[in-house]
Parts: C-alpha cells; structure tokens; sequence
C-alpha cells in the first residue's frame, strides 16, 4: 500500500487523494467520533499586507470592534449593498457607525423598531437561530435600539437589512 | 487504533483549496450540505511512511440531493476549523466502508 508522504504539499496531497479516490485501504474502517456545533461556518482566508491589515487593524481599534467583524461587515456590505450607515445620536459630527443591531432576515419581514422606522429583510442572508427571536428579543439582548440622528423626517425608503458590529 | 474524539464546526477556504474542490464539483454550500448530515470521519491508516499530516480525515456522507462524497480534510490550528484538501463523489468502495460502519454504529 503506498501512502502519502508526510512532507506532501497541499497540492500533491489533492492529487494523491485524488488517485486513491475510491481506496478504502488508506483510511481506518472505524469512524471517528466528532462532535459539532449546531450551526456551520466557513472560514475563508485572504491574504493582506501587512500595511493593508495594520491600517483596518487601526480603524476596528478605533471603531472598538475587531479586525474580523469590519472585515466581514465590509465584504458583506460590498456583496449585498444593503448596508445602512446610520447617524446616532450623542456623537461628534462626523462619525458614523455601521448599525449597532441586526435584524436578520428570517424574523425582521415587518418590524417596527420603533414609531417612526420599519424594516424589512430583502433576502436570507442571515438566520437567527442562536441570537433570540423577534426583534425586541434582540435588541434587549444586545443594546436598545438606536437612537437616530434624524429619525423624524428621513423616512426609511425601502427594505433595509442593518448588520451587527 | 483508538479513536479519538473530535471537534468539526468551520472549514477553511481560500483561493487554493477553493479551486481543487470546485474543479470537483465541490463548493462550501455543498460542504456544509454534507457536513449537516451528519458524515462519518474516518481517520488515515498509518503506516511506515506515516501519514501525509496528522489528523487527516475523510469525511463521507451525503449531500442533499443524497449524492455521496468523500472529502479528504485536515485539521487547521483553529479549534474545530478544518481544510477540505480537496473532494469526490463517494466511489463504491467509500460506500461500502460508510454502509459498513453505520450498520456498526446503528447495532450500538
């Protein structure tokens, strides 16, 4: 039975596993047991510079939020434009937060956050299975909801999804 | 050998990785399809080579469209992050390795 060698590349393994695609021989008959968290993620790696990732390291610092989450607020904003930069109430002039609050899709078909705002989900882009139910559930757990800068005369337009920091 | 328990919550893609299992038919939404229902991980054998890195698995067992594929993963240095090295529907010998040990499991 041959079998890969321990200093194989990734891409020699690929082609190795490949070749052996249907050999039982290489593996153990018996499983292995495995526990699982109830809902899956995908970690997706990408390369920066180390100029690229000190200067958002530097702007999450300041946002106080991490490096992760502006990534990913980031590239979801970019991929959906649904992202909605809301001025809050209580800030210096000119600073903007990327919403405090989610409403995921699947719970926030007509919420009514407050008198003067309502939202509604375009897609299914999240599920909200670990974060609570309806709305108010979600904003007790987290934070009030926010106050908006203007909230009496900027109605909301359309559908509108907010992402959480 | 002793099996010993482990943790499977994320996989980790990137370009490389990402290309090999789509040139296979295989995509993370798929990934999870799969991992959602439940696989069996069987462990690499060892042998006088060694394997080709601790911890290699394949992960066997059906997407939703009940299509069966073994994916060859390692474990990452994240707790419970794995990296699918790349992907195939499940051939008959895989099947019947997965047949076998669930009819083992399921006599538990």
């Amino acid at each position: 039975m041959s079998s890969p060698r321990k200093n194989m590349t990734e891409k020699e393994m690929a082609a190795y596993f490949q070749e052996h695609r249907d050999d039982p021989t290489i593996w153990e008959t018996k499983s292995t047991p495995v526990e699982s968290k109830k809902e899956p993620a995908v970690v997706f790696s990408v390369r920066f510079l180390p100029s690229e990732l000190e200067g958002i390291r530097k702007q999450a610092d300041a946002m106080g939020v991490t490096v992760a989450n502006i990534i990913r607020n980031a590239v979801l904003e970019y991929s959906s434009n649904q992202m909605v930069v809301f001025n809050f109430q209580g800030l210096q002039p000119g600073i903007t937060l990327l919403g405090n609050i989610m409403i995921p899709s699947h719970i926030a078909h007509h919420c009514d956050l407050n008198s003067h705002w309502r939202f509604v989900a375009r897609n299914d882009l999240f599920t909200v299975g670990r974060l609570g139910a309806f709305v108010d559930d979600f904003s007790r757990a987290m934070m009030p909801p926010p106050a908006f800068a203007d909230s009496s005369s900027d109605e909301c337009e359309g559908p509108r999804t907010i992402f959480p920091i | 050998m002793a099996s010993v328990r482990i943790q499977v919550d994320e996989f980790e893609w990137d370009n490389v990785n990402e290309t090999e299992c789509k040139y296979h038919g295989l995509n993370y939404w798929r990934m999870i399809e799969i991992w959602a229902n439940r696989p069996l991980y069987f462990p690499n054998k060892e042998s006088d080579d060694g394997p080709a890195r601790r911890g290699t698995h394949i992960m066997i067992g059906p997407d939703y469209g009940d299509r069966f594929w073994g994916v060859p993963i390692v474990p990452t240095s994240g707790y419970g992050v794995w990296r699918p090295i790349t992907g195939f529907p499940a051939g008959p010998n895989l099947m019947t390795m997965y047949e076998d040990e669930m009819k083992r499991l399921l006599r538990w």
